[in-house]
C-alpha cells in the first residue's frame, strides 16, 4: 500500500489531497446545515409566518370592520328615511344594490325592521327568507335613525357576509394553507392537518371576535430552500472537484514535465554516459534553478570523468608499462640483462631524466642509496646488494619508494629465478648424465646376472629348493633390471628427450599383443579376464610403444592388486577421444592416497615381501607419457577392497580438436 | 289630542292640478295660510308647536314641484335657486325630496310633523289632513 | 399660492360635480346633522396695489340639532397671490336657540342686522363686485354678542335686537372694530316688496362713540331689481356722515345674463368727500352658483375710476 501511494504521481497525490479536505469540508457542512440551520430555519419560518398571520388578521379585521363601517354608513344616508315608508320608491333598494354590488363577495344588504323586509340588495332575499337566521352568512346590523328626528328608529340595515368566503382563504403560496376556526363549530370551516407543519394562529378582534386565524406552512416546503442550497453545495462540491482535478492534471503537468525532462536527461547521460547532455528547462522557478544545478553538476561530472578518464589512461599506459616491464623481466635470461631491462623500464616508467646503475662493488662518495637492487644469494644464504638504481628527475608521483620496492622485489626474483634456472639445469644436465651412466653400469652387470642365472636354469638338474632358490635371483634381477629402465626411462622423460613417434597404431591389435604379453601373469593368478572394443576407427595416429607401455602398465597394476575376481579391460571410443579403462576389483585404494598415485616413487603400501614388480614408477610414468600422446590417466576407486578403476583417455595426433583445449585438467 | 277633523273635496271639476298641503294628523296646526306654507318650504319657520316640521318636496322636475313653486311659494325656478344660495350662507336647507306621491303619503303617515304637498286628496283614514289647498294655474 | 389655487380650481371643481337635484349648494356629512359648503371669488381691480385677489375663500359648515342651530363660517381671504402665508379667520360663529316657533336667540359672531347689502355680503350672492359705499364707514359690518329675534305673521315682519357688550371674536375681521354695539332692526314683506329699517349705537376701539340709522328697500320685478338704502352717521365733532347711500337696478337681461347700474351718493365729514360714484356692471351667471362680474366704476371726486373683474362660486 505505502509502495503504491509513493509510486503515484504527484498530481493524483494532490488530487487525493484536495479530495480529501473538500469532502471533510463538504461533508460538514451538509451535516452543520442539516442540523443547525434546518432548526434556525424552521424558527425564521415561524417568525415569517406570525408575520405573515398578523397581517393577514389585520386585512381581515381591517376588511370586516371597513364592511361593518360601510353598514353604518348605508344606515346614516338620508334617503333611508324612505324606509319609513317602506321604500316605496325603491330608492333604498337601488342603492343598496349599488353597494352590494360595487363590494361583491356575493354579499347581500338588507333594510328590515321587525315585520318585515323592506328593502334588499338581491332578489333572492325576501322577507321568508330571513325569518330565521341562515347560518351560511356572518350578520353586520346598523339601525337606521330618521335623518330628522335621531331618536326615531327606523329599520336595521343588514349586511349578510357569506361564511364561505370566509372559508376559503387564499395564500400567496399553495404549500401555506390559511383557515379561520370559529368560536362555535361549523360545517364549512374546515380543520386541514397540521401534522409536519410550521403552525401559527392569531385570535381576531372586531366583528370576528373569538374567531381565530390559522396558517400552516409545510415544513417539506419550509426546508425546500435548504435541501436545494444542499443540492447545490453538493453539485458545487462536484464541480469544484472536476475543475479542480482538471486544473491540478494541467498544473501538475506543468510541473512534472521539467522534472519528467530532468530525469530522462539522467538516463540518457546513464545510457550513453555522455556527460555533455543538458537538461533545458525554460522555467527559472524551483524547477529551473534544480535543472542549472543539475546541469552544472554534470558540467563539472563530465569534467571529473574527463580527468579520470585521462588519469586512467595514464594508469592504463602505466599499467602497460609495468605489464610489458614484467614481461621482459621474466623473459630476461642473464642478471645483467636483468638489471638493463629493469633500468630501462624504470627509466620510461617514472620519466627520470637519467637512470644508471651502479654496481654495489663501485665505490662512490655520496651514493643515493635511495634504490637498492637486493638478490637472495643461495650459496651465502643471506641477501646481498648488487648495486643501486640512480634516478634523476624522478616523478615522486609516479614512482615511489614503495612501488619501486616492489620493483626491486621482482628484480630481485628475477634475478634468483635465473640464478635457480642455472642451477637447476646444470643438476639436470648432471642427473641426467649421471642416470645414464649409472644405469649403463647398473645394467650391465645386472644383464649379466640375469644371463647366467637363466643359463643355469636351463639346465635341469638343480633340487627343488635350488631351482627356487635361482628363480628368485632372476625375479630379483629381472625386477631391477626393470627398476634401472623405468628410471632411465623416468629420467628421459623428465629431461624431454623422448619425442613420440608418429605411426599408424591399430588399437585392438595392441589390445591383443598386451594380452599375450600378460598372458602368464594372469593365468598364474588365475583371474577372470573380460576383453572388450567398443571402437570404430580402430586405426589411429600414435606412438605405439608409449601406448603399449601405458596399457601394460595399467592393466599389470590391476593384476598386481587383484587377488581374485574380474579385470575388465574395455576400449572404447567417444568421437575422437578414446578411452582405455580397465575396471579390477581388487582392493582398491583409499581414497585419500590418490593424490599422490602419480608422484614417482609413491607405492600405497610398500610390502617387502611381496615383491610385486612395482617400483612404484609405474604411474607417474604412465601419466607423463600419457601427456606426451595428449592425453591422461585417471584412477578412480572408492577403497577398501571395492576395486579401482584406471582410465586412460587419449587422441589420435591427427585429431582435429585444439590441443590447447583442457585435455590438461588433471 | 287628537283632532280628527277630515274635509274631503272631491274634485268634480276636471282641473288636473290641485295642490292639497297635506300633513298628517297630530300636525299641531289644522291650517295654514299660504304665507305660513311659504314660510315652511323655504325654511324660515321651523317649528310648529314646538316640534321641528319636516317639509317634504318632490323632485325638481316634478310637474306639481313646479306648479307648487310657482302657485304657492310665487317664486320661478330662478329665483329659488338664488333663494336657496342666499339660505345656504345663512344655515337654511331645503326641504327633504321624495319620488313618489305614494313615498309622500307613507311619510305623513309614519311622521308626526311631516307636512307635503299632493294632488290628489288624501283618502279617509288615512292618518293625514289637509292644511291648504289651492290651484295649479 | 399653488395651494391657494388649487383649491380655487377644486371648488370650482366640486360644484360642477355635485350630483344633487338642481345644485342645491351644501354638502351633508352622513350620520350627522352637519351641512358643509363654500364660497369663494378673486377678482381684478385695475387701480389697488395688488391687482388681483383672491377675496373670498371660505368654508361654511352649519347643522341643527333639536332647537339648536350651529354657523360657522371661517375665511382664508385678503391674500394676494404673491404672499405666500395663509390668514384664517373666523367670520362667523354663531348658535341659535329656538325659544318659540317664532323666536330665535342668536349667541356669537354674525352680519348686524342692518341693511340689506349687508345679510349677504359676498360677491357669488350680490349682483356686482365691489361694494356700495355705506358698507365701509357706516356700522360694523358684524357683531359678536347676543341677538333675539321675532317674527310675526309667519315671517312677514321680524323685529330684532342686538347687543354686543364685548369685545370682536377675531378682530381683525370687522371694518369698525367696536366693544359696544346695541343695535335695532325691523323687517317688513309685502308681496315682492321688502323694506328694512335699522339704528343702532356702538363704541369703536378708540373709544369714539357712534350713532346710526338707515332705511332700506328691495322690489323685485319680472325682468329687474330694485335695491336701494340709505344711512347717516352722527359721532363726534366733525366725524359725521351725514348721508350715504345707493340706488341700483338689476335688469335680467337674459336668463344667465344681467347688467346692473348703481349710483351713490354720500358726504363723509370725516374725510371730507362729498361724492357721487356711478358703476355700470355686467353678470353673467351660468348657474346660480357661479358668476363672472364686470363693472365699470365712476368717482366723481376721487380719481378712483377703474374696471373691476371678478370670478365667484359657491357650492
Amino acid at each position: 500500500m505505502k509502495n503504491f501511494w509513493s509510486r503515484l504521481s504527484i498530481a493524483y497525490k494532490i488530487f487525493v489531497a484536495m479530495l480529501i479536505v473538500f469532502s471533510t469540508v463538504q461533508i460538514i457542512t451538509i451535516a452543520y446545515i442539516w442540523k443547525v440551520e434546518s432548526k434556525i430555519l424552521i424558527e425564521k419560518e415561524e417568525k415569517n409566518l406570525k408575520r405573515q398571520l398578523f397581517e393577514k388578521a389585520l386585512f381581515l379585521n381591517t376588511h370586516m370592520a371597513s364592511l361593518a363601517k360601510e353598514t353604518r354608513f348605508l344606515a346614516g344616508l338620508e334617503v333611508m328615511d324612505d324606509l319609513i315608508a317602506k321604500d316605496i320608491d325603491k330608492r333604498v333598494s337601488t342603492i343598496l344594490k349599488r353597494r352590494a354590488d360595487d363590494l361583491g363577495e356575493d354579499i347581500v344588504i338588507v333594510a328590515m325592521n321587525d315585520d318585515s323586509l323592506l328593502a334588499s340588495s338581491s332578489k333572492r332575499f325576501d322577507s321568508k327568507n330571513l325569518k330565521k337566521p341562515n347560518l351560511d352568512y356572518l350578520y353586520l346590523y346598523a339601525p337606521v335613525f330618521a335623518s330628522f328626528d335621531k331618536k326615531k328608529m327606523i329599520a336595521t340595515i343588514t349586511m349578510l357576509y357569506p361564511l364561505k368566503n370566509l372559508s376559503n382563504l387564499k395564500t400567496d403560496d399553495p404549500n401555506k394553507i390559511l383557515w379561520l376556526t370559529p368560536p362555535k363549530p361549523l360545517n364549512i370551516f374546515k380543520k386541514p392537518s397540521v401534522k409536519d407543519t410550521i403552525f401559527v394562529s392569531q385570535k381576531l378582534n372586531g366583528v370576528l371576535k373569538d374567531w381565530t386565524l390559522n396558517l400552516s406552512f409545510a415544513k417539506k416546503e419550509a426546508l425546500s430552500t435548504l435541501k436545494h442550497i444542499q443540492k447545490i453545495l453538493f453539485y458545487t462540491f462536484l464541480f469544484t472537484i472536476i475543475l479542480l482535478a482538471g486544473a491540478i492534471f494541467l498544473l501538475s503537468k506543468r510541473l512534472t514535465n521539467p522534472i519528467n525532462k530532468l530525469s530522462l536527461t539522467v538516463t540518457e547521460i546513464i545510457k550513453t554516459k555522455d556527460y555533455t547532455k543538458q537538461a533545458k528547462i525554460d522555467s527559472k522557478d524551483e524547477i529551473g534553478q534544480l535543472c542549472d544545478s543539475f546541469n552544472k553538476l554534470i558540467i563539472k561530472t563530465a569534467k571529473l570523468m574527463e580527468d579520470i578518464r585521462k588519469q586512467e589512461k595514464i594508469h592504463h599506459i602505466q599499467l602497460m608499462e609495468l605489464i610489458h616491464f614484467f614481461n621482459d623481466l621474466i623473459n630476461t635470461k642473464t642478471e645483467d640483462e636483468t638489471i638493463k631491462t629493469a633500468l630501462l623500464h624504470i627509466k620510461t616508467f617514472s620519466k627520470a631524466s637519467d637512470a644508471n646503475y651502479i654496481p654495489a662493488d663501485k665505490n662512490i662518495k655520496n651514493l643515493k642509496k635511495d634504490f637498492p637492487i637486493k638478490m637472495y644469494d643461495y650459496d651465502t644464504k643471506e641477501i646481498k646488494t648488487l648495486g643501486y638504481f640512480l634516478l634523476d628527475g624522478v616523478d615522486e608521483r609516479l614512482i615511489g619508494k614503495k612501488l619501486f620496492g616492489s620493483f626491486c622485489k621482482m628484480i630481485k626474483l628475477q634475478l634468483e629465478h635465473i640464478q635457480l634456472l642455472k642451477t637447476t639445469t646444470k643438476a639436470l644436465e648432471a642427473k641426467s648424465t649421471f642416470l645414464s651412466i649409472i644405469s649403463h653400469d647398473l645394467k650391465t652387470p645386472l644383464g649379466s646376472i640375469l644371463n647366467l642365472t637363466q643359463h643355469l636354469m636351463i639346465n635341469q638338474n638343480f633340487t627343488e629348493d635350488e631351482y627356487a632358490m635361482l628363480r628368485r635371483i632372476e625375479v630379483s634381477a629381472e625386477h631391477l633390471l626393470s627398476m634401472i629402465n623405468n628410471i632411465l626411462q623416468l629420467s628421459k622423460l623428465e629431461s624431454n628427450s623422448i619425442t613420440p613417434h608418429r605411426e599408424t597404431v591399430n588399437l585392438n591389435t595392441v589390445l591383443d599383443e598386451i594380452f599375450d604379453i600378460l598372458e602368464p601373469l594372469i593365468q598364474e593368478k588365475n583371474l577372470n579376464l573380460v576383453k572388450s572394443s567398443h571402437i570404430k576407427n580402430s586405426e589411429i595416429s600414435s606412438d605405439e610403444n608409449i601406448l603399449k607401455q601405458i596399457f601394460i602398465n595399467l592393466l599389470s597394476n590391476a593384476i598386481k592388486f587383484t587377488r581374485k575376481g574380474k579385470i575388465d579391460v574395455m576400449l572404447k571410443q567417444d568421437k575422437d577421444t578414446y578411452i582405455f579403462k580397465v575396471t579390477d576389483s581388487g582392493r582398491g585404494i583409499d581414497p585419500k592416497r590418490q593424490r599422490f598415485l602419480f608422484q614417482p616413487f609413491y607405492q600405497t603400501n610398500v610390502d617387502m615381501n611381496n615383491l610385486q614388480n612395482g617400483s612404484g614408477l609405474g604411474l607417474a610414468l604412465s601419466q607423463k607419457m600419457a601427456r606426451l600422446l595428449q592425453g591422461y590417466i585417471t584412477i578412480y576407486s572408492e577403497g577398501n577392497q571395492k576395486g579401482t578403476t584406471a582410465t586412460f583417455t587419449f587422441k589420435s595426433f591427427d585429431s582435429k580438436t585444439d590441443s590447447s583445449d583442457s585435455l590438461y585438467q588433471f | 289630542m287628537k283632532k280628527i277633523i277630515f274635509v274631503l273635496i272631491v274634485a268634480t271639476c276636471l282641473y288636473p292640478w290641485e295642490i292639497f298641503i297635506v300633513a298628517n294628523k297630530r300636525f299641531p296646526k289644522n291650517d295654514l295660510t299660504p304665507k305660513a306654507v311659504k314660510a315652511i318650504f323655504l325654511d324660515k319657520k321651523r317649528f310648529s308647536g314646538g316640534k321641528k316640521i319636516l317639509a317634504i318636496n318632490y323632485a325638481f322636475n316634478d310637474p306639481l314641484r313646479e306648479c307648487f313653486e310657482r302657485t304657492v311659494l310665487k317664486k320661478s325656478r330662478r329665483q329659488l335657486e338664488l333663494y336657496w344660495l342666499k339660505a345656504h350662507y345663512k344655515g337654511k336647507r331645503p326641504p327633504k325630496v321624495v319620488k313618489s306621491e305614494k313615498m309622500l303619503l307613507k311619510y305623513l303617515q309614519k311622521v308626526d310633523m311631516a307636512v307635503g304637498y299632493t294632488a290628489t286628496p288624501p283618502k279617509e283614514g288615512d292618518m293625514t289632513k289637509i292644511l291648504y289647498k289651492s290651484r295649479c294655474e | 399660492m399653488k395651494l391657494k389655487q388649487i383649491l380655487f380650481l377644486s371648488y370650482l371643481l366640486s360644484f360642477i360635480l355635485k350630483a344633487d337635484d338642481t345644485l342645491i349648494p351644501g354638502y351633508n356629512i352622513p350620520q350627522t346633522p352637519l351641512y358643509v359648503g363654500g364660497y369663494i371669488s378673486a377678482n381684478y381691480d385695475g387701480k389697488r396695489e395688488d391687482k388681483l385677489l383672491f377675496d373670498d375663500i371660505a368654508l361654511l359648515f352649519y347643522g341643527n340639532y333639536e332647537k339648536f342651530d350651529l354657523l360657522g363660517e371661517i375665511e382664508i381671504s385678503d391674500v394676494p397671490l404673491k404672499k405666500k402665508a395663509l390668514r384664517i379667520h373666523t367670520e362667523r360663529f354663531r348658535i341659535a336657540y329656538y325659544l318659540y316657533d317664532d323666536t330665535t336667540l342668536y349667541l356669537g359672531k354674525f352680519n348686524s342686522n342692518t341693511g340689506f347689502w349687508n345679510q349677504i355680503p359676498i360677491n357669488i350672492l350680490e349682483d356686482t363686485t365691489t361694494y356700495p359705499h355705506i358698507m365701509e364707514n357706516i356700522f360694523p359690518k358684524l357683531t359678536t354678542g347676543i341677538s333675539i329675534y321675532q317674527s310675526f305673521e309667519e315671517g312677514e315682519r321680524e323685529i330684532s335686537l342686538t347687543i354686543q357688550h364685548n369685545n370682536d371674536l377675531d378682530k381683525h375681521y370687522n371694518n369698525i372694530i367696536v366693544d359696544r354695539h346695541y343695535s335695532l332692526g325691523y323687517k317688513d314683506t309685502m308681496d315682492e316688496f321688502v323694506w328694512r329699517l335699522s339704528g343702532g349705537y356702538y363704541k369703536s376701539v378708540d373709544n369714539r362713540d357712534y350713532f346710526y340709522a338707515g332705511a332700506g328697500i328691495r322690489k323685485e320685478f319680472l325682468n329687474y331689481t330694485l335695491l336701494s338704502e340709505l344711512f347717516t352717521k352722527r359721532g363726534e365733532k366733525k366725524r359725521d356722515i351725514p348721508y350715504d347711500g345707493y340706488l341700483q337696478l338689476t335688469w335680467h337681461m337674459f336668463y344667465m345674463h344681467d347688467l346692473v347700474f348703481r349710483s351713490e351718493f354720500y358726504n363723509d365729514e370725516s374725510m371730507k368727500i362729498k361724492e357721487n360714484i356711478s358703476l355700470l356692471g355686467y353678470t353673467f351667471r351660468p348657474m346660480p352658483s357661479f358668476s363672472i362680474k364686470t363693472e365699470y366704476i365712476r368717482h366723481s371726486k376721487l380719481s378712483k375710476n377703474r374696471f373691476v373683474f371678478s370670478i365667484s362660486a359657491m357650492f
